[in-house]
């Protein structure tokens, strides 16, 4: 590949990564805020500065990993091509996930964690006369327990703006084996 | 727009309400709720349900005009995708799972989503004039016109029978620090309010300042009337205010819809303003509740009193006229002036807090009130009609009107006679 030719690609490369992760980035974000109009809904989602910083450092690593494999002279065209569809794809991954939203109806007992609205997690817990709603155990860090139900609420390890929603997923009252 | 009076539930107020009913429905308003009582001899409950790829407005509006109320009904869900794709446009109803199973003229006609159990349905029997039953669960066999997927908030106590109420926690008569969940017969007895945890996460919702709405369908079968209640979005106040009002009136049976931005009330085909669904809600809900009139209202009594005769001109270039007016109210003659001597610029205050007479306006029929005059000239002073009906805003023009000619204005007040 000629210099001029890989500065080229390079260039496509990255802005095309850039404007993709961007876009799916916002529109996960823009999707919490549109749930979060829906009032019986708790959203959380990752905490600001943090969700960006983190999105800003992941772009900026796969397009390291882009000049790498672009202008690397000893490398085959497969390896060239597996190196770039992997950063770009760990990229991506990681924008999905940083827009991704933890959502609980507290009327309703749903809970769900979505990605781009595709559902990651669902459960419904049973909201009668005198069931516990949700009896919560937020206390893990990646995984929290709601009526004995083990969710992964995040995958990557940054914090959550969640105080809303353990509020309500901890306003309930657990009710033990030994009373009725 | 219908004009809701302002008329608080409280057992005195609820004692006249039915004098207050203009062709068997009345519009009040008690604070933030807005409420409809209608006469159950006239009016029943009947389901209305989208069942066209149209908004819940428009399915409102195509609906017979004999359904004269329609409240939002049961909870529904939708995966996020639908509900996203509710902001760009309508949703095919079949997008969207109800809570709780429909029945309409006695087959279910929706299915619930599996969490019928979890909720409560009201409904009505096929008699005419029908009996409201409501519970947990989804419409039992016995119910030809309901919907599940409500919440409760006044049931018959399953140890009594007599009205229960729903709320935050279990509540006892006899000693107000236990909460256990009642076990038998006696402690139903005891029991002055059943706890269900939607009601309380509800209670939570409506009682933030979030102010999130709600509605309720009432029966309060000992003066033979069915309450709609709407409390709408964004206003302040709450389940708790609302239950304890419909029972101190009677009310037997009570249960609220789903809320939120989905709570809406329409009157005559039309959503009332500040009580309409979000903008996306319109494009999703698929049930509701309508106070459907299924027997002739009964006739209206109202009175029309003259109280002012302005003489605008006194068809005379120089000096008095000699005047006579009269009034007709639907074929009742009231004589307002008879050769009475008047100027340009003469307001004439009728005596003894006005002229007027007390008519029976006929199911269906209008009120027209005519006037007349004739100056001793011969000059006729013009006829000048009014027409007000049972659709009218305020039914049969409650109020103060006029009703002028070239020649004279007149000042009239229309009242319901209880």
């Amino acid at each position: 590949m000629s210099p001029r030719r890989a500065r080229v690609t390079f260039a496509l490369l990255v802005t095309s990564m850039t404007v993709v992760d961007v876009a799916v980035f916002c529109f996960g974000r823009w999707i919490n805020d549109i749930q979060r109009q829906e009032l019986f809904w708790v959203v959380a989602e990752y905490a600001q500065p943090w969700a960006t910083l983190c999105f800003v450092i992941v772009v900026l690593l796969a397009a390291f990993a882009f000049w790498r494999a672009t202008f690397a002279a000893n490398l085959a065209a497969s390896k060239r091509v597996a190196y770039i569809g992997f950063a770009g794809l760990v990229s991506l991954l990681s924008a999905i996930e940083l827009g991704m939203g933890i959502y609980y109806d507290h009327i309703r007992g749903e809970f769900r964690i979505s990605e781009l609205m595709l559902e990651r997690t669902h459960l419904e817990f049973r909201h009668t006369t005198d069931d516990v709603f949700v009896c919560a155990d937020l206390n893990g860090f990646f995984t929290w327990r709601l009526n004995e139900n083990a969710v992964h609420p995040r995958l990557l390890p940054l914090p959550l703006d969640d105080g809303a929603l353990k509020a309500k997923l901890s306003s309930g009252t657990c009710r033990g084996p030994e009373t009725p | 727009m219908t004009t809701f009076k302002a008329q608080p539930i409280t057992a005195s107020g609820f004692k006249k309400i039915r004098t207050l009913l203009s062709g068997g429905i009345g519009f009040f308003s008690d604070g933030p709720y807005r409420y409809v009582v209608a006469d159950s001899d006239v009016f029943r409950f009947d389901v209305v349900r989208r069942d066209k790829v149209i908004t819940w407005s428009d399915t409102i509006k195509a609906l017979p005009t004999a359904f004269k109320v329609v409240i939002n009904g049961g909870y529904f869900s939708g995966s996020q995708v639908i509900y996203g794709l509710a902001r760009t446009g309508v949703r095919d109803p079949a997008d969207v799972t109800s809570n709780g199973e429909v029945k309409q003229a006695g087959a279910v006609v929706l299915p619930d989503n599996g969490k019928g159990s979890d909720f409560f349905f009201f409904g009505r029997n096929g008699a005419t004039p029908p009996a409201y039953s409501a519970g947990q669960g989804n419409p039992p066999g016995s119910v030809n016109e309901g919907s599940g997927g409500l919440g409760p908030m006044i049931l018959p106590n399953p140890g009594t029978g007599a009205p229960l109420k729903f709320g935050t926690g279990n509540v006892y008569a006899s000693d107000p620090k236990k909460s256990s969940i009642p076990a038998n017969p006696k402690e139903f007895a005891d029991c002055v309010q059943r706890n269900n945890n939607r009601y309380a996460a509800m209670q939570v919702e409506t009682g933030s300042p979030a102010g999130t709405g709600f509605g309720v369908v009432a029966v309060l079968p000992s003066d033979k009337l069915l309450i709609v209640v709407l409390k709408p979005h964004q206003t302040v106040g709450d389940l708790d205010t609302i239950r304890d009002a419909l029972f101190s009136v009677g009310c037997t049976l009570a249960c609220f819809t789903d809320g939120s931005t989905s709570a809406c009330l329409a009157v005559n085909g039309s959503m009332e303003p500040g009580m309409a669904p979000a903008g996306f809600k319109d494009n999703l809900i698929e049930t509701g509740f309508g106070l459907f009139l299924y027997k002739a209202a009964p006739p209206t009594k109202v009175s029309v009193t003259f109280t002012l005769v302005e003489v605008l001109d006194d068809a005379t270039f120089f000096g008095s006229s000699k005047w006579t007016l009269t009034a007709d109210v639907l074929g009742s003659s009231v004589t307002l002036l008879t050769t009475a001597e008047v100027n340009t610029g003469d307001k004439i205050v009728m005596g003894g807090g006005g002229f007027g007479t007390t008519v029976t306006v006929p199911s269906g029929a209008e009120l027209a009130i005519t006037s007349t005059g004739a100056s001793d000239g011969g000059d006729d002073l013009g006829t000048a009609t009014a027409r007000f009906g049972s659709a009218s805003a305020p039914a049969f023009g409650v109020g103060t009107h006029l009703l002028s000619t070239l020649y004279y204005r007149l000042t009239y007040v229309i009242a319901i006679v209880p």
